[in-house]
């Protein structure tokens, strides 16, 4: 499997008439795409707007983001299961619109109150203290702002704002289609080293077996039950692994184009065959029930890791909670099998980071790289502009949590409502240190 | 010039050993035993305005008399910074010294530094502080290690005298005090984790990022012998609260807890309770409050006399348990727990999810 990435680097976006790239000036279809939107019919209305880095912006509504990205060879097409048949992906050629993203950002009012499968959504800061600890504020973002007809269900609404996104974004993609690209990556794992460690990736996610959406997509199936899988990282960058819209992006859930450039995926890439020998992605469900569940998930998860002939994992988690146990599980299985281990992993810590960081421990897990912490405060300052569908937002996700103006200056709690403020994988350079 | 405080115990002061450890605390102008090599260490750059001293034991049985004529002489000394012991594996003169930093630096603002060998009990009382102007560097087992510890903390105390900014614990070579500061790094996590990981398997030293904690252990109460008899309390952690949440439970990391009344209640109906919780799909829960607060089960109980009439305390308790900080469930617990045994509660029935 050998996956070309094509870049075209978006330094501008222009709403105009007409779909357009030159230049890095990606120019859009404004009236378009809203058509493209509002086919479904439990689109309300919709609207478009551009956020700059740098500007008083703030996002309101967030519900996912996405890279645009359109397939030009090779089988299949971006999000084989939501936008195509379910066909192999992760060969060929892709095209990116680096630089740029859409956002989602929906109107939901949902019908759960509460719990794991509540909706939620996130704001984004363009500039001042709240962009600082986001990795989505330095990019260009094309704001697709919609309202969901009252009465849809979680599942239904979910689809609804995938649907949209995902072929808006790959519309805007599709403009490059018959277009030479300024640079091409080429992600292939042949060639192994026999000289050199192997080493894959053990991607935890937690799922949420009772919800309709587990949280994880996997060909657009919802991952439940399912004991470990082996996945080719090229599948991620062709979009085989999506999100739950109606909560992904906040805390610990990672959005699509956390899937679609996961940091420890690309950093696995950009060592292979210099120091190691990259051998895949292990996507592990975490989070069981009970104690026999989460042994047998970790042995499981090591067993498959020792097939593949792995020398060292790197173990990263998508959950919290609970799930953290079946993290930690895992690295003890692996450990014992002579699987040396690594885990990235944000902490808690509480405000003043005096807490236990994490919520348990093995003693093999002696390797741990440190993302940051969810729980410090953050005082946001007001903006000038306010994109997306509320002009109140609530910080607190509980039942008759008071909404306060989107506008003004925001005391978070924790970092976790920043659509991006919590590196669960790190991409960026946040880390806890020890005083 | 610099002012600095240095606080001994009367040993240290060279006042006396065991049979002198009931003396009071009390002042010598200038350097005195411990407090000479200290001065030596410092040369021109700082005066050591006072020594302090105390008896060990004196510290300890009387705690408040002692730390206020500590608290007068620092305030009248002045001092830009105070350096306790060094302790070694002296349990009683360690704990002081962290003690006395401890009070230093909360009531006067003033960054205090001590030095105690690593299993000196002491470290626990300074992890249990946890203050950030209370800094401890190892030291030896025994005074053996004297001229090295002065030494290091003679440097330490310059720095803090002269307000720079300390660094982390394992850079500046001071015991952690499990505060955890976010910060920036030099590089992305994900270039950490994978040189991290190639040391690991190369056998090479590596620093992991997160020391691993150890935990203290709850034993299980024995059983409780005739139940019926016994006065039993509900305690949940499932997040079941009266329909509108009306003590403003968030869905996670929770710090208060509440109790309900259930008196008067035969059964919890759906519509009057609801769960909050982020940590699992409370759909059921809310269908069926009985799941988190089974007073169904204990009316049924008490109905067949195993648990005798009266016995079924009139509230439950509950805090929703989701990424419950450990210090705070820690408290909490104890809370509850106090207020269970005010009432006289022998046993609880816990309502885990």
């Amino acid at each position: 499997m050998k996956l070309e990435i094509a870049e075209f680097p978006v330094k501008q976006i222009r709403l105009g008439r007409r779909f357009n790239y030159e230049n890095q000036m990606l120019e859009v279809d404004e009236t378009g795409l809203i058509d493209l939107v509002l086919q479904d019919p439990r689109i309300s209305d919709a609207s478009i707007a551009v956020a700059m880095p740098g500007e008083k912006t703030r996002i309101t509504g967030i519900r996912d983001i996405v890279e645009p990205r359109y397939k030009v060879s090779g089988s299949g097409q971006i999000f084989p299961g939501i936008l195509g048949p379910i066909e192999d992906v992760g060969d060929g050629r892709t095209h990116r619109l680096s630089n740029m993203t859409v956002i989602a950002a929906a109107e939901y009012e949902g019908t759960i109150r509460a719990g794991t499968t509540v909706q939620r959504s996130a704001i984004l800061d363009m500039s001042g203290p709240g962009a600082e600890i986001s990795r989505f504020s330095s990019l260009i973002h094309l704001v697709l702002n919609f309202r969901i007809v009252p009465g849809i269900a979680e599942l239904e609404a979910h689809t609804v704002i995938q649907l949209a996104e995902y072929k808006i974004a790959h519309r805007l993609a599709q403009t490059t289609a018959e277009l030479s690209p300024e640079k091409i990556v080429t992600y292939e794992l042949g060639h192994q080293n026999p000289d050199l460690p192997n080493v894959m990736l053990l991607q935890g996610c937690i799922t949420d077996p009772q919800h309709v959406h587990s949280g994880v997509g996997y060909y657009g199936l919802s991952l439940r039950d399912s004991m470990a899988t082996f996945l080719h990282p090229n599948e991620l960058f062709d979009g085989a692994v999506t999100v739950d819209t109606t909560r992904s992006g906040r805390g610990y859930y990672p959005s699509t184009w956390d899937w679609q450039n996961h940091p420890l995926v690309l950093g696995l890439y950009a060592a292979h065959g210099r120091s190691l020998n990259f051998g895949g992605v292990i996507l592990q469900r975490i989070r069981f029930e009970t104690y026999h569940g989460k042994e047998v998930g970790a042995q499981n998860a090591a067993r498959l890791a020792e097939a593949m002939k792995a020398d060292g994992v790197l173990v990263t988690w998508i959950g919290g909670g609970n799930a953290f146990v079946d993290v930690m599980f895992t690295i003890r299985a692996c450990e014992r099998r002579g699987i040396k281990t690594t885990l990235v992993t944000y902490e808690n810590g509480g405000k003043e980071g005096k807490d236990s960081p994490v919520l348990f421990y093995v003693s093999e897990a002696d390797a741990v790289v440190s993302t940051g912490s969810l729980d410090r405060t953050l005082n946001l300052p007001a903006m000038d502009k306010v994109i997306g569908p509320y002009e109140e937002i609530k910080i607190f996700p509980f039942p008759g949590a008071a909404p306060v103006s989107a506008r003004g200056p925001l005391a978070l709690e924790a970092r976790d409502v920043m659509m991006g403020g919590a590196d669960i994988w790190g991409q960026g350079a946040w880390q806890c240190t020890e005083y | 010039m610099t002012t600095i405080v240095h606080v001994v115990n009367q040993f240290f002061a060279g006042l006396g050993g065991e049979d002198k450890a009931g003396m009071p605390v009390g002042v010598i102008e200038g350097s005195a035993g411990a407090a000479r090599g200290l001065q030596l260490q410092l040369g021109d750059d700082a005066k050591i305005a006072c020594t302090i001293y105390y008896g060990d034991n004196y510290f300890h049985e009387h705690k408040e008399d002692a730390m206020k004529a500590i608290l007068d002489a620092v305030r009248s000394a002045q001092p830009q910074t105070l350096v306790a012991g060094p302790a070694f594996n002296s349990g009683r003169y360690g704990v002081s010294c962290v003690e006395v930093c401890n009070a230093i630096a909360n009531d006067l603002g003033i960054s205090c530094v001590t030095a105690m060998h690593e299993d000196n009990p002491g470290v626990g009382t300074y992890l249990g502080v946890a203050n950030s102007r209370v800094y401890c560097l190892p030291t030896a087992e025994t005074a053996a290690g004297m001229t090295d510890a002065l030494k290091r903390l003679a440097k330490f105390a310059m720095r803090l005298a002269h307000d720079e900014t300390v660094g982390p614990a394992q850079r500046e070579g001071y015991i952690p005090r499990g505060i955890r500061r976010l910060e920036k790094a030099d590089r992305p996590g994900a270039e950490r984790a994978i040189e991290m990981l190639l040391k690991k398997i190369k056998n090479e030293p590596f620093e992991s990022e997160l020391p691993m904690e150890v935990w203290d252990e709850a034993l299980p109460a024995p059983p409780l012998v005739q139940v019926k008899d016994r006065r039993i309390a509900l305690v949940t952690t499932s997040g079941v609260v009266p329909w509108g949440n009306p003590d403003r439970f968030k869905t996670y990391r929770n710090t208060h807890w509440q109790k309900y009344n259930i008196a008067e209640l035969k059964e919890l109906e759906p519509g009057k309770w609801e769960t909050v919780h982020g940590g699992y799909n409370v759909a059921y829960m809310n269908q069926n409050p009985h799941y988190g607060v089974p007073l169904d089960a204990l009316r049924a109980l008490e109905a067949e006399g195993a648990i005798g009439p009266g016995k079924l305390y009139p509230a439950y308790y509950v805090i929703p348990g989701n990424q419950g900080s450990p210090a705070v469930m820690r408290r909490v617990g104890q809370e509850i727990a106090a207020d269970l045994k005010k009432d006289n509660v022998e046993g609880v029935l816990f309502v885990a999810t």
